[in-house]
């Protein structure tokens, strides 16, 4: 395998809105487009309303960027696995993330977030903190400056904070962010009916659902 | 001198040429895996045959397939399809059906289902077959699908497409195929970093689409299709756009002649695939002139339902799977359904002083299967003497006048069996697995009328009719040759042409798997009871006590007589108790259970089980399996199970060099000492060797299998009367040494590519014995040596050639008529050459071939057939084709010439070219229409 080959890492496998790509190496941002293959140290930012879901090449662990969040996605490809580990600044990550053989860290300003196998939101402000909201599985958040730490389950929401606090706590529902990525996959939501009355009239009977 | 040809053509023996004196059956070589094998067997029988059945399966598996063979070109072809041919290789055997009802097995053995032939795949060809885990498909060949998932809606202009191939180092990146329904997307593909990756530029439409991606190997083995499928939709206001279909209509006609026996045939053959988002049906018909209804049916329908991935429900002809000993794909006509839940909760847990408890987890699914239908068609009778009615002429009854009653039975019936099958299944976690299954088939008897057809004759010997030779009559014909006050009377049932059967089979298996799956647990129990005559009915209470002990006590083993007879009474339904047909009587030996129970209840001889573990580490491949089928376990949905064994299977599949180098190394030990009372158990041991060479692309590849099977018969001493003379020697020690070789060739010039593959192949025998034998001993065992060589060319014009040669050399033992053990040698030799040429920017592609063989023989014993084939293919519009094939074969018996015989049967004694005659010819003519 060439050297540009050998530091592929992952795939882009759905854009919206406004995504942009620091290609490793570059020094400004371009377009992201959905099927884009990935090297070690790509940068990725979302606009507002950007969103874009991300596939590791060697065990389809995913990733999710909602709006307003800049990443940069970083991977040691072994001859087995690929040693992920994305530096977030800013923004809103959802990870879905099959059991690892090696590591898969996601560092904020504030934290690391290590995990083995799990699923879960990060939301990180670099003035806030962040925030970790456990979906499945074990998430262990630790704040950078106290080296304190706590795990987050599946329910639980752990709390990292720029003065060196962490903590978990109950999450609230509706707290959870949105998957972009969910809403338009599941298929149709729409029902429409054609009804046409005794005077010919034509009228639409539109039903939409979840 | 037609006699002396087939008892020429069956000296050939077991190994890449079989034979009998019925048929001239090659065993395909150099097979890679993925690619369909075709079967074809010469025939050489005056009999008619009224249908071919080919049974495969995998290597070690348990289960057969079956497959209809068809008569093309003057044989009997079935075709083992590419999914199927795996680097396990393949295990198959054909039974050829006469109209008679007489049967002709390859191998031509007594035991065919035990003793299968044997296909090994060329295991450098990587399998690239897919497996299916709820919706995420992998390949064999660690091929990764990344998006879209399998199953999955996508909106239409944000599809990506994307494979991962970071795990597959074999796999060529620079060779690569990719289709969405049918269409090249190639051009528009990048593979980039182990990545491959579409967006498709056009708009695919609403509907169900099809990705198919085509892999080559790094050394240039095409891999197996990746194929998975995702729906596009715009929400259900567009379901009516959303439907699409597709089919095909083809009509055949086909005229064959073989040994002056024609067979003509007008088969229809209509396939039709509708999908309308979530919903997706198929349709298929096939229909056959020659279609009976005195044998079973030869039409063919089907029509399925596939609702998302949760419901399939099937009706017409159906293969459903249950469980390997239970029902493994066996056709029924009737209902199969397939519900496929996945589930999934849990509980977080109570917290106590911090810590959680009771906290848990479950995923998984639960399946269920149903079957209903019927396993075999109902026959009334057949066409023929004594095929409806058959007179019992050492029946005849008397009434109280002295007047005779004659007594008939019927005849060439079938009943229809009737059958109900079901499996739950469940998964929790994908580590544990299991289910329990139930199969019943019964014979359904009152179906079968007792007075059918009067138009069958049945015969009626001079005992009868007091002629001096036997006479034909129809049941009215007969009636009115009566005297007296004679009549007759139709037996309404205990027939004497079989009796109605019913089965009960029942089991459960588990898997447990640890490490990702690299480490499988897997266990299966299954059970039997089966009544030979239905007819007798349930026991009643009065007859079990006589039936089962000796002693008429109201009593069966201290249990009153009265409660069996009303627990067997009120499960009728399920099954018919009745001990003199019922098998087994006792589920557990009692004999044995006074020795040990435990050993009693693992050797239950209705009993069938296994315990397997699979590894996967570090290129190795291990299966360590230990099955057992007792005697009396019978299952009517898997009828070629062997029974009687028990069997310890060890085998190891080891690549090495990037899985240039494969070896699989195997041991297996199989006896039928399934209880103490097998005083000499038939034991056989065999350790194989395989070994796949493929260095590269353009390098030859080599393949070295070596098998040696050793085989004792339990029996050690001579044959004596009580004087302690000597009768015979049945003891058996002997060894089987198999050894085939094949090394293919492939080169590429510069207007041409070409391959070349050579295929060597030799079954000796050594009787350990021989030290010890009587002069007079006679080793019965053939020995064979093949070698054969085929050279494929593609040229730059659109002409492609193949020629084979092969040469079998057949040493056969025989006892001559002074019972001198001697040794007959024969060498077999044929060759064929066929081509393609394409015209019309390959609309019309014309196909030509020639093919010879002799028996190697000179003067009056020569033997030779020299054969034709023409044919083509005219796209005469888009997707409709016109296909036409026609073979011609000549036999040339020398001695025919003058052997004192009007062989030919023209009247005239050894005329000029009496020695010619036409072995078989046929044409066949194809038109189909793809829509």
């Amino acid at each position: 395998m060439s050297a540009a080959n050998a530091n592929k890492i992952a795939v882009v496998t759905k854009v919206k809105g406004m995504v942009e790509i620091m290609p490793t190496g570059k020094k400004l941002f371009s377009k992201l487009k959905a099927g884009s293959i990935l090297a070690d140290g790509d940068k990725i930012r979302t606009g507002t309303s950007g969103f874009a879901a991300i596939i590791f090449i060697d065990d389809k662990s995913t990733l999710k960027l909602k709006g307003n969040s800049e990443a940069v996605i970083t991977g040691q490809r072994t001859a087995a696995s690929i040693s992920k580990k994305i530096n977030m600044d800013s923004g809103t990550i959802r990870a879905t993330i099959k059991k690892q053989n090696s590591s898969f860290v996601i560092q904020t300003p504030t934290s690391v977030a290590s995990v083995k196998g799990t699923d879960f939101w990060l939301l990180t402000d670099p003035d806030k903190g962040d925030q970790v909201i456990g979906l499945e599985g074990i998430v262990s958040l630790k704040n950078i400056d106290t080296g304190q730490d706590v795990d987050v389950v599946q329910g639980m929401s752990g709390i990292s904070t720029p003065d060196g606090d962490v903590g978990v706590e109950e999450t609230v529902a509706s707290s959870i962010p949105t998957d972009p990525s969910e809403s338009s996959e599941d298929g149709p939501s729409q029902f429409k009916i054609y009804l046409e009355g005794p005077n010919g009239t034509q009228k639409v009977m539109v039903i939409e659902y979840q | 001198m037609k006699v002396y040809f087939l008892l020429i053509i069956s000296l050939f023996s077991t190994g890449l040429s079989q034979s009998s004196n019925l048929y001239y059956h090659k065993t395909p070589s150099d097979i890679n895996t993925g690619e369909s094998i075709e079967i074809s067997q010469l025939l050489f029988t005056d009999l008619g045959i009224e249908q071919g059945i080919l049974y495969f399966r995998n290597k070690g598996e348990m289960s057969y397939q079956e497959v209809e063979m068809r008569f093309v070109d003057g044989k009997w072809v079935g075709l083992i399809p590419g999914e199927r041919v795996t680097p396990i290789g393949i295990e198959y055997l054909s039974v050829l059906t006469q109209f008679d009802g007489g049967r002709i097995a390859l191998p031509s053995i007594d035991n065919p289902f035990d003793n299968p032939l044997i296909i090994n795949i060329n295991v450098g060809a990587v399998s690239n077959k897919t497996k299916k885990t709820n919706n995420s498909i992998k390949s064999d060949s660690d091929i990764l699908i990344l998006a879209p998932e399998n199953g999955s809606f996508q909106k239409s202009n944000e599809l990506v497409i994307s494979v991962s191939l970071f795990n597959s180092p074999e796999v060529d990146q620079n060779s690569f195929q990719i289709y969405i329904d049918d269409v090249d997307f190639t051009q528009e593909t990048v593979i980039f970093g182990d990545v491959l990756s579409l967006v498709p530029n056009t708009d695919l439409g609403i509907g169900l689409h099809k990705i198919k991606i085509l892999f080559k190997t790094t050394y240039g083995i095409p891999l197996s299709p990746l194929e998975w499928s995702f729906s596009t939709s715009k929400g259900l206001s567009s379901l009516s756009e959303s439907f699409s279909y597709k089919g095909s209509l083809v009509r055949k006609k086909s005229s064959n002649t073989a040994s002056k026996i024609t067979v003509n045939e007008d088969q229809l053959n209509l396939r039709l695939e509708a999908e309308a988002g979530w919903i997706k049906g198929k349709y298929s018909l096939k229909t056959s002139s020659r279609n009976s209804k005195y044998a079973q049916p030869l039409d063919r329908r089907s029509l399925s339902l596939q609702i998302t991935d949760y419901l399939r429900i099937e009706r017409g002809d159906v293969y459903p799977s249950i469980s390997p000993l239970i029902l493994d794909g066996k056709r029924i006509n009737g209902r199969y359904t397939k519900a496929d839940l996945n589930y999934g909760f849990g509980f977080n847990g109570i917290d106590f002083f911090g810590r959680t408890f009771l906290d848990f987890k479950l995923k998984g699914n639960v399946e269920l299967k149903t079957v209903s239908g019927n396993l075999v068609e109902g026959v009334q009778y057949k066409k023929g003497v004594n095929k409806a009615y058959q007179l019992l002429e050492d029946l005849i009854q008397y009434d109280n006048l002295g007047n005779r009653i004659y007594v008939f039975s019927r005849r060439g019936y079938t009943f229809p069996r009737k059958i109900n099958a079901a499996r739950l299944a469940f998964s929790f976690n994908n580590r544990v697995k299991g289910g329990f299954h139930f199969l019943k088939a019964k014979d359904d008897f009152e179906k079968v009328k007792t007075n059918v057809s009067f138009e069958n004759l049945f015969s009626a010997s001079e005992s009868i009719t007091g002629d001096s030779i036997i006479n034909y009559y129809t049941i009215p014909q007969f009636i009115d040759s009566l005297v007296n006050q004679d009549t007759i009377r139709v037996k309404t049932k205990n027939w004497n042409n079989g009796t109605p059967k019913e089965n009960l089979a029942f089991g459960f298996d588990l898997e447990g798997s640890l490490d990702n799956r690299k480490l499988l647990f897997q266990l299966g129990w299954n059970m039997s009871l089966t009544n030979s005559n239905t007819w007798a009915g349930t026991a009643s209470k009065d007859s079990l006590d006589l039936m089962m002990d000796t002693i008429v006590d109201g009593k069966l083993l201290d249990i009153p007589i009265g409660e069996i007879g009303d627990f067997i009474e009120s499960y009728s339904d399920v099954f018919t108790v009745h001990p003199l047909y019922m098998s087994p009587i006792l589920p557990i030996d009692p004999i044995a259970a006074e020795e040990s129970q435990i050993r009693a209840i693992l050797n239950m001889p209705s009993s069938a089980y296994y315990v397997r573990a699979k590894a996967s580490y570090s290129f190795n491949n291990v299966l360590i399996e230990y099955k057992q089928l007792g005697p009396e376990y019978r299952t009517f949905g898997n009828p070629y199970l062997t029974n009687n064994i028990r069997e310890f299977t060890i085998n190891d599949r080891l690549s090495t060099l990037g899985r240039r180098l494969m070896f699989v190394v195997g041991y297996r030990y199989r006896d039928n000492k399934l209880s103490d009372l097998i005083a000499n158990p038939v034991a056989s041991r065999t350790f194989s060797l395989n070994t796949t060479l493929v260095p590269g692309p353009g390098a030859p590849s080599i393949i070295v299998n070596m098998q040696s099977i050793g085989r004792t018969n339990g029996i050690d001493s001579l044959d004596r009367d009580q004087y302690g003379n000597y009768l015979g020697d049945s003891r058996e020690n002997s060894q089987a040494l198999n050894v085939m070789g094949s090394i293919n060739i492939p080169g590429k010039f510069e207007k041409l590519t070409t391959t070349t593959s050579i295929n060597v192949s030799s079954i000796t025998y050594l009787d350990n014995l021989a030290s010890q034998r009587e002069a007079s001993y006679f080793f019965s065992k053939s020995e064979t040596q093949s070698i054969s060589a085929t050279f494929s060319t593609r040229f730059n014009i659109p002409l492609k050639t193949s020629s084979t040669f092969n040469k079998t050399m057949i040493n056969t033992p025989y006892l001559d008529v002074n019972n001198i053990v001697s040794v007959q040698k024969n060498a077999w030799t044929s060759f064929s050459t066929s081509s393609q040429y394409s015209f019309l920017k390959n609309k019309l592609r014309s196909r030509i071939g020639i093919d010879f063989t002799s028996n190697g023989e000179k003067g009056p014993l020569a033997t030779k057939l020299f054969g034709t084939k023409l044919g083509g293919d005219w796209d005469i519009i888009d997707k409709l084709t016109l296909t036409l094939n026609s073979s011609f074969r000549l036999i040339d018996n020398t001695g025919n010439k003058n052997d004192g015989k009007d062989n030919d049967l023209d009247g005239k004694i050894d005329e000029l070219r009496e020695n010619w005659s036409i072995s078989n010819s046929g044409i066949n003519i194809t038109l189909g229409y793809r829509f």
